[in-house]
C-alpha cells in the first residue's frame, strides 16, 4: 500500500470517527480477526504450533532422560527456566500496574492500550509458572506443596501469591470484557460460529449499557484495579524475597524487592510497546494507537529506565565498595565471563532508552519500539545475571565436585522448552485477541469518550 | 524508468562497499575451507600419583573442554611407559572409564630404578583417533614412605609424621619442605584439624582438645600431602583411637536441648512464627474478601438482567 492510499484510509477513518459511527464499524476496525481469516494469520498459527511442538519434544526428552539433559547441576541449580519465570512474571506485573493505574486515574488516552495490557497480564501469568514446573525434578510430588506446604517457606508464599494474583487478574480482565461481550452479543450480523455467539451471551451476564449496570461494573472494576496493583507488587516482591532471604552473594539484599518490581515494570512496559506496535501494523490501527500513545508509554519507559539504572548502580556499588570476598568474586565474574551480557543489560539497556526517549527528536514510533526491544533483551539478560553467576560463586566452599558441576551452560533442551513457552505465550495472546476486540469497543462507542 | 533506478542504485555502491563485499566473500570462503577439514576434538591429559597406605597408583585423566565444561573421554586406550615413550618400556595399556580415567596400579613397593635425584619417570600416551586428537604427558615421581604416629608428651596429645625417600641403595633421605594436612573423617566430608610442614623428615602438631568422637570417643585421623610436584598425593590413616570426646545418645536431655535450640523461623520447624501466620491471614482475608465481593456483584448483575427479562415478558 502506498503512503498516499494509507493516508486516505486514515483520513477516512478519522472522518468516520467524527461522525456518528456505528459500533459495527468500530468492531470491524478493532477486531477484524473476529470475522476474517487471513493467510498471514494461518501462517502465524502454524509457526506458533510448531514452536510449541518443539518445546514439547524438549520436555519429553527432559522427562524421559531426567534433568541431566539440562545445564543445571549440583551448584547451579537454576538456569534459563527460572530466568524465564522471573521474566514472564515481570511482564504480568507490568500489565497489571499499567492497566490498573491507568484505570484508576481515568487517563483519557488509556482506551486503545488497556485491553493489550490486561491480556498481557493474564497470559504472562499463565506462562511464567510453567517454567517453574520445568525446574522441578519430581513433578509427581508437586501436590506435596499443598499437603505438606509450610507457611514459613518462601516457595509456599509464591504458590499462594501467584494463584491469588492469577485469579485477581482474570476477574479484572473479565470485568473489562463484559461490556464488549454485550456488544458482541448484540451484533446481529456478526459472522461467527453459533457457539461463540452463545458464549458471548453467557459471558455478558445480561449486561445493558444503563447507569444501573455501569455503576455496579465501575465499582467492581475500581476495586479490582486497586487490588491487582497491590497484589502484583506483593507477588513480585515475594519472588524477589525467594532470592534475597537466601544467603548467596548478590542475592542477600534489602533492596531486592523494589529492584525486582522496577525491573519487572520496565521490561513489561517494553513488551507492551512491542505489542502496541505489532497490533497497530497488523490491524491497521494507526488512527487509534497514535504516536501520542507511544510517546506517553515511552515516557513511562524513560522513567523506569532511570529507576532501573539507579537501583542497579546502588546494588553493585555497595557490593563493590564492601569488598566482601564472595561479592568481589561475583563482580569479577560479571566483568570477565559475563562482560558483554553485563554491558548490554546494565549499560545499553539503561542508556539507549534514556537517549531515545530523552531527546524529543528521536521520539518516533519505530525508535520508541526499538528502545522497548532493547529494554526487553536487557532485562532478560539482567535476570540471567542475577541467577547464574551468583550460583557459580557460592559462599560454601566447593569440595570433591566435578568441574562441570561448577559452571552452567544451557542446553538445547532448555532452549527448546523456552521456545515452546514463548510460542504458547504468543498463541494464547493471539487466541484471546481473536476472541475479543483488541481495543475496547464499548469505550469508543460511548459518547462520553 | 527501471534503468534509471538500477543506475542510481549502482551509483550508491561506492568503492568502500565493494571492498567490504569482497572481504565478506573471502571470509565465507575461509569458513568453507575450515569446514571441509575434519576438526578433531582437542584432548587434554592430567596425571595424578596416589601414594596411599597399601596401594600406589598413577591415574591418567583424559578430557576435553566444550562450552567451558569439562567432558571425560570415555573408553579410549592409553599406554603407560616407564621412562620416555621412545624407550618403549610399556608398563600397561588401559581403557579409560566413564570418568575418563585410566588407573595404573603399582606393586606396594615398585622396584623402579631411580636417578640421582631419586626420581623415576613415567610417560603416558593417547594415540588419538578420528574424533580425538592424540596427547601424551609424563610425570616424575619420588616414591616416599610416610608414617603417622600418635603420642602424649606431658599430657599434650601430639600427632607426628615421619617421611623419607629411598635411594637405589636403600639409603634414607628425609623429606624436606612438604606441607601436610591433618583431617578427621566426618559424615559428609573430612574436617581439617591442623596443618604442618615436614622438615628433616618430621612434622608434629598438637591434637586439638574437645574434638567430638563417636559415642565412646573413637576418632580417626588422616595425614595427607596433597598435590605435591614429585610425591603426588600421599595419605596415611589411623583408625579408631579414643582421643575424641564422647557423644552419649542415651541422655534424653541432649535431645530435648536440640528440640529447644531449633530457631522458630527454621524451615523444618513444626509451626510457622505467629507474626507470619497473622500477616498471611490479614493479607489473604483482605484480598479474597474483595474478590468475593466483586464476584457477588457479578451475580447481582446477572440477577438484575434476569429480573428485567421477566418484567419485559410480563
Amino acid at each position: 500500500m502506498t503512503n498516499c492510499s494509507r493516508d486516505i484510509r486514515i483520513h477516512r477513518i478519522l472522518k468516520i470517527r467524527s461522525m456518528d459511527k456505528t459500533e459495527y464499524n468500530l468492531l470491524s476496525e478493532f477486531a477484524p480477526q473476529l470475522r476474517t481469516r487471513t493467510n498471514l494469520g494461518k501462517t502465524w498459527m502454524i509457526i506458533l504450533i510448531t514452536g510449541i511442538l518443539i518445546g514439547l519434544f524438549g520436555l519429553y526428552i527432559q522427562i524421559t532422560r531426567g534433568h541431566i539433559v539440562t545445564g543445571m547441576r549440583d551448584y547451579v541449580v537454576w538456569g534459563v527456566y527460572i530466568v524465564n519465570f522471573i521474566f514472564f512474571m515481570g511482564l504480568s506485573y507490568a500489565g497489571a500496574l499499567v492497566a490498573g493505574s491507568l484505570h484508576l486515574m481515568q487517563t483519557k488516552w488509556r482506551k486503545p492500550i488497556m485491553r493489550m495490557a490486561e491480556i498481557l497480564t493474564v497470559v504472562s501469568l499463565m506462562i511464567g509458572p510453567l517454567f517453574i514446573l520445568l525446574c522441578i525434578g519430581r513433578l509427581d510430588r508437586l501436590y506435596y506443596l499443598f499437603i505438606y506446604g509450610r507457611i514459613q517457606s518462601p516457595i509456599t508464599w509464591d504458590v499462594i501469591a501467584i494463584s491469588t494474583d492469577l485469579i485477581g487478574c482474570l476477574i479484572f480482565l473479565y470485568l473489562a470484557l463484559i461490556p464488549d461481550f454485550a456488544k458482541l452479543r448484540d451484533f446481529q450480523d456478526l459472522n461467527v460460529q453459533p457457539w461463540r455467539k452463545e458464549l458471548y451471551r453467557l459471558l455478558a451476564l445480561g449486561y445493558q449499557d444503563t447507569p444501573e449496570y455501569n455503576k455496579i461494573l465501575k465499582r467492581s472494576k475500581n476495586i479490582m484495579a486497586a487490588i491487582i496493583i497491590a497484589i502484583a507488587i506483593i507477588v513480585y516482591s515475594v519472588l524477589a524475597w525467594i532470592f534475597s532471604v537466601t544467603l548467596q552473594p548478590g542475592w542477600h539484599s534489602a533492596i531486592f524487592g523494589p529492584y525486582f518490581v522496577i525491573a519487572a515494570v520496565y521490561s513489561g512496559t517494553g513488551v507492551l510497546i512491542i505489542i502496541m506496535w505489532l497490533y497497530r501494523r497488523i490491524y491497521n490501527l494507526q488512527a487509534y494507537i497514535t504516536k501520542e500513545h507511544f510517546v506517553k508509554v515511552g515516557v513511562l519507559l524513560l522513567i523506569l529506565a532511570a529507576f532501573f539504572g539507579y537501583f542497579t548502580f546502588s546494588e553493585y556499588l555497595t557490593k563493590w565498595y564492601g569488598s566482601e570476598k564472595n561479592d568481589s568474586l561475583l563482580i569479577d565474574k560479571l566483568f570477565s565471563e559475563f562482560f558483554w551480557m553485563f554491558i548490554i543489560s546494565n549499560y545499553l539497556g539503561v542508556i539507549l532508552p534514556l537517549i531515545i526517549m530523552g531527546i524529543p527528536k528521536f521520539r518516533t514510533i519505530n525508535s520508541i519500539t526499538f528502545a522497548a526491544i532493547i529494554s526487553v533483551v536487557a532485562l532478560w539478560f539482567n535476570r540471567y545475571l542475577i541467577v547464574v553467576p551468583t550460583l557459580e560463586t557460592p559462599y560454601l566452599p566447593i569440595q570433591d565436585s566435578r568441574t562441570e558441576f561448577l559452571f552452567y551452560s544451557s542446553t538445547w533442551v532448555e532452549w527448546s522448552t523456552t521456545l515452546g513457552g514463548i510460542a504458547l505465550f504468543c498463541l494464547l495472546f493471539t487466541l484471546l485477541s481473536k476472541f475479543v476486540p483488541i481495543i475496547e469497543v464499548s469505550g469508543f462507542s460511548d459518547s462520553k469518550n | 524508468m527501471k534503468v534509471i533506478k538500477v543506475r542510481s542504485f549502482l551509483g550508491k555502491i561506492n568503492q568502500l562497499q565493494i571492498i567490504i563485499l569482497l572481504m565478506l566473500v573471502c571470509h565465507a570462503g575461509a569458513f568453507s575451507q575450515n569446514n571441509s577439514k575434519e576438526k578433531k576434538i582437542r584432548v587434554r591429559m592430567n596425571l595424578t600419583y596416589q601414594n596411599a597406605e597399601k596401594s600406589k597408583s598413577l591415574t591418567a585423566s583424559l578430557y576435553y573442554i566444550e562450552d567451558r565444561v569439562r567432558n571425560p573421554v570415555i573408553n579410549e586406550m592409553v599406554t603407560f611407559y616407564l621412562g620416555d615413550i621412545s624407550e618403549n618400556i610399556v608398563l600397561d595399556s588401559l581403557s579409560t572409564d566413564e570418568n575418563g580415567e585410566a588407573t595404573l596400579l603399582f606393586e606396594e613397593d615398585p622396584k623402579f630404578t631411580v636417578d640421582e635425584d631419586r626420581l623415576f619417570h613415567i610417560s603416558v600416551n593417547f594415540n588419538g583417533n578420528k574424533i580425538y586428537s592424540g596427547v601424551s604427558s609424563d610425570i616424575s615421581i619420588k616414591d616416599i614412605t610416610m608414617e603417622l604416629f600418635l603420642s602424649e608428651i606431658n599430657s599434650a596429645k601430639m600427632i607426628s609424621v615421619r617421611a623419607y625417600e629411598l635411594g637405589n641403595n636403600k639409603e634414607i633421605v628425609p623429606v624436606e619442605d612438604a606441607d601436610v594436612n591433618f583431617y578427621v573423617p566426618r559424615l559428609f566430608s573430612n574436617q581439617l584439624i591442623g596443618e604442618g610442614n615436614i622438615s628433616e623428615g618430621k612434622c608434629s602438631i598438637e591434637f586439638p582438645e574437645n574434638l567430638a568422637g563417636d559415642t565412646i570417643g573413637n576418632i580417626s585421623l588422616i595425614a595427607r600431602i596433597e598435590g605435591h610436584k614429585f610425591y603426588g598425593n600421599v595419605e596415611r590413616q589411623i583408625k579408631d583411637f579414643r582421643w575424641g570426646t564422647t557423644q552419649p545418645i542415651e541422655e534424653d536431655k541432649s535431645l530435648m536441648t536440640i528440640e529447644i535450640t531449633i530457631p522458630t523461623r527454621a524451615l523444618w520447624h513444626t509451626n510457622a512464627p505467629l507474626w507470619m501466620i497473622v500477616t498471611l491471614i490479614i493479607l489473604l482475608t483482605g484480598v479474597w474478601s474483595h474478590y468475593f465481593y466483586v464476584i457477588f456483584q457479578l451475580f447481582k448483575l446477572n440477577r438484575i438482567s434476569k429480573n428485567k427479562q421477566v418484567h419485559q415478558h410480563e
